[in-house]
This record gives structure tokens, sequence and C-alpha cells, in this order.
């Protein structure tokens, strides 16, 4: 399933991708390890994980916050209007 | 009252009632699926009226296969990439989704539960908004599942039902999705002369 790590330009190859499916346990064992070894030797590697540990956290964070959300206050008076309208035709 | 017996009340007697009570346990959930999709509270209202208004319409049809919320996440999912066809030539304004709190406002904190030694710090409004509207950059069709998996809490089993893909094409839709938001990320935010870490 994996590719190899490969440098280009400075960036590691597949690295984000990789990084997600690692952190849903879906790499298998050596790939796993494969990625270990290489963030073990990579700094700029490990910097881009780090911040995308940080992404996701922001989006656990939204997940939560998003509780206060609503439509507007006459938005289900509308809403009730139409289903009506389309009942209609 | 659960779900299935409200909607056996619609089914076979059209009862109005059941139906505005199904409206009133889903719309603030399709309202936030809309809003994350779309980045607007217009057009996630929008969003909101013309799933309720196919659901009116096709009710009678549901099976009870998948749930009632993943059925209506459907139809929510098909009216955000109509709306984002009709809008694709109108320049994007993204509305902080801090600005539709009525709870949390200008400051959260956040605990990373992938850090191996979880940190904690405040995660600014601006952090908030320069993530969504990294979000928004993205293709339709990537963030709906980053919107569904991540920031809905819905399993990959469930996105797979609601966008009719397996649950490997989800997978890999979602490891390029969080790349690609990453990335935008670091473009709106970094070139700016921040840092994520």
């Amino acid at each position: 399933m994996a590719k190899a790590i490969s440098s280009t330009d400075g960036h590691c190859k597949d690295l984000l991708e990789r990084f997600s499916a690692y952190l849903d346990g879906e790499l298998d064992q050596g790939c796993c390890q494969e990625l270990e070894l290489h963030l073990a030797d990579c700094v700029e590697c490990v910097d881009t994980v780090d911040g995308m540990r940080r992404m996701l956290a922001i989006c656990r964070q939204e997940r939560e916050a998003a509780t206060g959300a609503t439509p507007s206050p006459e938005f289900r008076r509308r809403l009730l209007d139409a289903l009506f309208t389309s009942d209609k035709d | 009252m659960d779900d299935q017996s409200l909607v056996e009340r619609f089914q076979n007697g059209g009862d109005r009632a059941a139906f505005e009570e199904l409206i009133a346990r889903y719309e603030n959930r399709i309202f936030r699926f809309g809003f994350r999709m779309c980045g607007q509270e217009q057009d996630a209202e929008d969003v909101v009226q013309d799933t309720f208004v196919s659901a009116y319409r096709y009710l009678k049809g549901f099976r009870g296969d998948a749930s009632l919320l993943t059925w209506l996440l459907k139809i929510a999912s098909s009216a955000c990439l109509k709306k984002r066809r009709l809008k694709k030539n109108e320049p994007r304004s993204h509305v902080p989704f801090e600005d539709l709190q009525t709870q949390t406002a200008g400051e959260v904190r956040i605990d990373s539960p992938l850090s191996p030694t979880p940190d904690s710090e405040v995660l600014s409004a601006e952090v908030r908004a320069k993530f969504h509207e990294a979000l928004a950059a993205i293709p339709a069709h990537y963030r709906q599942v980053l919107v569904l998996r991540e920031l809905e809490g819905m399993s990959t089993k469930e996105v797979a039902e609601i966008l009719d893909l397996t649950e490997s094409a989800v997978k890999v839709r979602l490891h390029r999705a969080r790349g690609m938001v990453y990335q935008e990320f670091e473009r709106v935010y970094h070139g700016e002369g921040n840092k994520l870490n």
C-alpha cells in the first residue's frame, strides 16, 4: 500500500496522507516503522506532522464549539411556509 | 417518541406534527453542516430548507435502511453541491464561524488528543477563522468528507452511505482532505508570519 518516502524539493512526498493514515491506524506495521524512522531523521517532516496534529485538534475543538450555531429565529416559520406551499403543489 | 415512530406517523397519515418534530430534532444539525460546507449563514439556511422540502416530498419512500440523520445529510450534501455550482462565479466571502456562536465567543481552549504529550493553549478567534477559510478553499468533494468525519463526527461507514462511496474511498479522500486543509491553512496563516506549531 505504501510508497517509499522520498524527498522532493525539500518536502517529503506523500507525508501528509501517510501521516493521516498513520493516525487512523490504517498503515501496516512495516509502513508505520518506515514512517517513524523517517520522522526520527527529518526535522522538516516532524514540524509538518506537528502542525497537522494541531490542525486536527482545531477540528475537534470546532466540532465541540459548534453546538451554539442555529438558524435565525424566524427561519422555522419560513421553512414551514415553504413546506405547506410544496404540499399544495 | 423515536425517529422511526415519527416517520411512520408521517408515512401512514401525513402527520405534519410528526414532521415538525423531526425538523426540531435535526434542523440545527443540518444548519451546521450547511454552514461548514457553504461558509455563509444564509446559504446554510437555504440548505436546511432545501433538505426538509425534499424530505417532506420523499419521506414516504424512506425505508429506514440508514438512519434518518444519514438520509437527511445525504440530501443536504446534494443541496450544498448544487448551491456551490450555482455560485461558482461569485467571489467567496467567508463569515468566521464564531460570528454564529451564541455560547462560545472569542477564544476556546485546545487540548490535542493526538500529541504524545498533550499540551494546552488558547486557540484564538483568528486561528479559528483562518481554519474555516482554509476549509472553504479546498474542493467541495474533499470538504464534504472532512466536514462529515471531523466536524460532524460521522463514522467512515456513515459517510460512505451519505456520499455513495466505498469506505476505502472515504478514507482516501479524508487523508487527502486533511493534507489539503493543513497546507491551505499554512498558506493563509503562516503566510502572514504566523505559525500553527
